[in-house]
């Protein structure tokens, strides 16, 4: 039972005499479009104010701003053990997350401090603390060394939920089954990362293709980075020829198909170096891509070298045509949107690395 | 063509047709009584009653909408990568609030959201939030005089609740 006179139980301040509280005479909605215009840190000092605000206050926390200036690291420790690890950018200080759902510093990153006296989250920890996930923006998200399974997905899901626009390095992780893997894409391609880095993510070129057109489907200039690194006997099984160049036997995926080169040109940045892609379909690419004005870069192969009869075809009534020390650039007319590119010769290899660099200033 | 807004101390405004389109309430209004602005002989004969705005706060709607009446219709801003509303409040705006005390301020506000003008609230609710950023609850219940009922075993639980990093 409480004491009456218990001090702690006393409201905290006394109302002050001067003055009148306005504030807390607005109606809710003008309460709610003022706070969502603050970030978390300050939504938990409004919660200490008075119960009404505070009240408010939690409604808005929905669309209040994310704290700024992290990264974070997702791997499996031990089964059923997750490690989460932050790093706060801006001060260069390492987190982890505790099983407490709370993140415990753990030191400068350069030093990198311990973190023995408190117990890495299980899963279900993990998934109870997306509420403290769902402050932070993320700047990069790191999943490494995972072993996917439905507990995994469960927490994953739900963090996706709540972070859209994040950019994610996906590396070194392993799926149950095909079903897992495609329910994986599934979400990655839900939660509209803005950028996406893989490594070893398809051991199948359909799979890769859908995954690309649907990617470029559903974010505006995504960013998109797959390295592979593919052992020397799967090779020969991912080899596909294409229509009118045989493709050589270190590249794994062949694509010449007019509408899947389309899809890459809906991509801000892209680069993966075992794609080739058929030279006769790239200039209405590049051009539609350069339509878009965003900086980027794209890094693939294709079949054979880009001659000016390739170009002019699609220079149409915008766009304009330079050369310069075997470097081609189009511009689009009376503006600074550029892109610049080269194809060149990997050692009597074909096909040929192609880079384009899209400027707008 | 003018238009008649009354407030609620009968207060009669007489206000261009296009200063009153900018708030969408009167907008509302003046198309269910019928109002338009080829037909001065309803823009004559009606008033729009405006119960929920005084005199003296209409007058400073009026100002601002004046001020604003050649503005390019705003397209809604997207929310940051954050997920933050942001909205940049003009040099003249941060002037022209200045002028306001917080509770005059706070009485526009109201009137804005009422009269749903979206341009003036949004710079009243920007102006509000960047007082209230980056203080300690202390200082912000100081600041408008906010009396806490909250007792210091409410309190408590409220930073257990909220707290996700250990320092």
């Amino acid at each position: 039972t409480r004491n009456a006179h218990d001090e702690t139980d006393e409201p905290s301040t006394k109302r002050p005499n001067r003055g009148v509280d306005f504030i807390s005479n607005l109606p809710n909605d003008c309460l709610v479009d003022i706070f969502s215009r603050l970030d978390h840190n300050d939504i938990d000092e409004v919660a200490l104010i008075s119960k009404r605000l505070g009240g408010v206050s939690e409604i808005s926390r929905s669309s209040t701003g994310k704290l700024e200036s992290y990264s974070l690291r997702i791997a499996h420790k031990i089964q059923s053990e997750l490690s989460i690890v932050m790093d706060r950018l801006d001060l260069c200080c390492t987190y982890h997350l505790t099983s407490k759902g709370t993140f415990k510093k753990v030191g400068r990153s350069a030093t990198m401090g311990s973190f023995r006296d408190a117990q890495e989250p299980t899963i279900t920890e993990a998934i109870l603390a997306v509420t403290t996930l769902k402050r932070l923006y993320f700047n990069i998200i790191d999943l490494h060394s995972i072993s996917i399974d439905d507990d995994f997905l469960h927490f994953f899901e739900h963090f996706c939920t709540n972070h859209p626009n994040n950019s994610i390095s996906i590396t070194s992780i392993r799926f149950a089954d095909a079903a897992l893997k495609q329910r994986f894409f599934s979400i990655l391609l839900e939660a509209k990362f803005a950028s996406i880095k893989m490594e070893n993510m398809f051991d199948n070129e359909k799979l890769l293709e859908i995954f690309l057109k649907d990617y470029s489907d559903s974010v505006v200039l995504a960013g998109f980075s797959l390295i592979e690194r593919l052992k020397e006997h799967s090779r020969s099984n991912l080899v596909r020829v294409s229509r009118s160049h045989v493709a050589p036997l270190n590249i794994p995926y062949v694509h010449t198909d007019n509408e899947f080169v389309m899809h890459i040109s809906r991509f801000g940045e892209f680069e993966h170096h075992g794609l080739v892609i058929n030279t006769d379909w790239l200039m209405p690419a590049i051009a539609n891509r350069l339509r878009l004005r965003k900086k980027g870069e794209w890094a693939f192969n294709i079949t054979r070298d880009i001659n000016k009869d390739d170009i002019i075809p699609v220079l149409g009534t915008d766009l304009g045509m330079d050369c310069r020390d075997g470097k081609f650039i189009i511009r689009i007319c009376k503006t600074f949107a550029r892109v610049q590119f080269k194809s060149g010769n990997r050692v009597s290899q074909h096909p040929l690395e192609f880079h384009a660099t899209f400027f707008y200033d | 063509p003018n238009v008649k807004l009354v407030t609620s101390d009968n207060e009669e405004f007489v206000v261009d047709f296009r200063i009153a389109k900018m708030s969408v309430t009167v907008s509302r209004l003046m198309e269910a009584m019928n109002m338009s602005e080829t037909d001065d002989a309803s823009l004559l004969s009606n008033s729009i009653p405006l119960p929920n705005v005084t005199k003296a706060v209409m007058a400073r709607v009026i100002e601002w909408c004046e001020k604003h009446k050649n503005d390019e219709p705003k397209e809604e801003k997207e929310n940051d990568k954050r997920g933050r509303t942001t909205h940049v409040v003009s040099d003249w705006d941060k002037e022209f609030l200045k002028n306001d005390e917080f509770g005059r301020l706070c009485q526009l506000m109201g009137a804005a959201n009422y009269l749903e003008i979206k341009g003036l609230f949004n710079d009243i609710s920007q102006t509000i939030a960047n007082m209230i950023h980056g203080k300690k609850s202390d200082e912000i219940a100081e600041m408008f005089n906010i009396h806490c009922d909250l007792t210091e075993a409410e309190k408590k639980e409220i930073r257990k609740k909220t707290a996700w990093c250990e320092d």
